[in-house]
């Protein structure tokens, strides 16, 4: 069997910015979380909102640890898997990775220590100020990217000169025509993630009668961000979806499963498809009948374009674009649903009591992540066969490297990172086993990973 | 009367999604997401005080 490099390539840069993207989503969520919580307890001083904000502290600075060295090694995966990007696109993309560590990497790197270890150190007022900076550390690192990854989506202010692409106009760079819509569709995504961890893990201490207080402030807090993020999600997200179909129609023809030039009228609601795209059809679609045309054109007889529109060597693989609209946009149908139900037994009276209600909340612990994945493999394998949107192809943007080297790299990143998530979900595990009130009143140094990982330590680290 | 409350409820969840995400035109969905946000929040500001 001979590898290709230019799958391997794929493949390893798909499997650790996934692993990557987990972390920023939760920590930004955690850190404009963790800020609210801190200004609830200045403006009430109120202990179970410092109890809240120690708990949650914890799991934050572990988030935040992993995202940090998760996403440098993308850096260098740009060096090891697609060289020729970065020969191609460098002068781009480089200053605004540049950028993103001068502005957020250096806010965050200065204020998180006195996040992290300053409680009893510093004023109060002076400890808020940390948290509140360390949380837009993480908006503008997110801006910088989002901003990067979005020229790749919708390129603008550049000009190819000998082979290489010159900017032209910075601020056509960093405010691409797809920034301003995907940028806070991001941002919201990860606040809604980081709301339904708080409600998943709160609800959790209450079906185990533990904790009660703190388990109720936080399911209250959770679900009731979650519920009005989830209202405006909905709303940015059919804004997005305007703007790309008119920028990259093949991506959005792709998410909606239909490969004849217009759908039949009325238009059905593709829920599950199995496509065929050597053929240009689908072997099997079960959808909503009508549904398509109300939701896409929003008429009762609207057709929808299908991929045919796109020649096939310009032609994204339907199935990952479709399935990773479909995990997205279902998840956010189910996170809209609880968030009404949470509404409407809030009314009742029975938001903490109600035990089904309480293990949905459980289930939907990990949904923010997952819809967030879900949106990234429609973003990036819908831009596809391009690395740069109509500029750069995938396959000419690959290092010329051996494909045993991309296969070796991808076994290590692949046993390195499973080392990172079992050391995540233990500590994780055993933060929330103990629970709020042993939490520790600032996180604690370790200088090695394995007396960290000793049972011991932990004990030690969370004794009153 | 408890039934009948949560098909109200259903029937203003669906509503709502579906006016937010623009089956009746971006000015019904700005308008829509507005008053979703201010019945969100004024439910979770008269009940949350007293719950949590």
């Amino acid at each position: 069997m001979t590898l290709d490099p230019a799958t391997l390539a794929r493949i390893q840069f798909g499997f650790t910015v996934s692993f990557h993207i987990i972390f920023p989503t939760i920590s930004i969520g955690l850190a404009a979380f963790l800020a609210i919580t801190e200004g609830l307890w200045l403006k009430t001083r109120d202990a179970l909102y410092l109890e809240i904000y120690r708990f949650w502290l914890g799991i934050f600075a572990m988030t935040f640890g992993i995202g940090v060295v998760t996403g440098i090694v993308l850096s260098f995966e740009f060096g090891l898997g697609f060289a020729r990007f970065g020969q191609v696109a460098g002068p781009v993309i480089g200053p605004m990775i540049g950028l993103e560590v001068l502005t957020s990497f250096f806010l965050e790197a200065g204020f998180l220590g006195i996040m992290l270890f300053g409680m009893n150190r510093v004023g109060p007022k002076l400890h808020f100020a940390a948290t509140c900076l360390v949380a837009v550390g993480t908006i503008l690192s997110a801006s910088w990217i989002m901003s990067a990854n979005s020229w790749m989506q919708t390129p603008d202010g550049v000009a190819m000169e000998q082979g290489r692409l010159v900017v032209t106009d910075w601020w056509k760079v960093i405010v691409n025509p797809s920034w301003p819509y995907r940028l806070p569709h991001m941002l919201t995504a990860a606040w809604i993630t980081g709301s339904f961890a708080v409600a998943g893990i709160g609800a959790w201490y209450l079906l185990h009668g533990r904790h009660e207080a703190f388990a109720r402030r936080t399911v209250s807090m959770g679900t009731g961000f979650a519920v009005v993020l989830i209202g405006v999600q909905v709303f940015l997200g059919d804004i997005l979806y305007g703007q790309m179909l008119q920028h990259q129609p093949a991506k959005m023809q792709a998410a909606e499963g239909f490969w004849d030039k217009q759908s039949p009228s009325p238009a059905a609601y593709n829920w599950i498809i199995i496509p065929d795209q050597k053929n240009q059809r689908n072997l099997l679609q079960i959808g909503t009948p009508w549904l398509g045309s109300i939701w896409l054109t929003h008429s009762l007889t609207g057709r929808v374009e299908g991929l045919s529109n796109t020649p096939p060597d310009q032609q994204p693989y339907m199935g990952l674009v479709f399935y990773g609209f479909r995990v997205m946009y279902g998840l956010a149908i189910v996170m809209f649903t609880v968030g009404i139900a949470g509404l409407w037994l809030r009314w009742r009276r029975r938001l903490f009591t109600t035990r089904w209600f309480l293990w949905v909340l459980v289930w939907m612990t990990p949904s923010g992540v997952l819809a967030t994945l879900g949106g990234w493999y429609l973003a990036e394998t819908g831009r596809q066969p391009w690395v740069i949107y109509g500029l750069l192809r995938t396959v000419d943007a690959v290092s010329p490297v051996p494909a045993g080297i991309l296969l070796t790299t991808l076994i290590a990143f692949a046993c390195v990172y499973a080392l990172f998530l079992g050391a995540f979900l233990i500590f994780a595990a055993r933060l929330v086993a103990k629970g709020p009130a042993d939490a520790p009143a600032h996180a604690e140094a370790s200088g090695s990973l394995k007396p960290a990982l000793n049972p011991k330590t932990v004990e030690k680290v969370v004794a009153p | 009367m408890q039934t009948l409350g949560a098909i109200v409820t259903a029937m203003a969840g669906i509503f709502f999604f579906f006016a937010i995400i623009g089956v009746f035109g971006l000015g019904t969905a700005i308008g829509a997401l507005a008053l979703f946000v201010v019945v969100a929040v004024g439910v979770i500001a008269r009940t949350g005080r007293q719950q949590a």
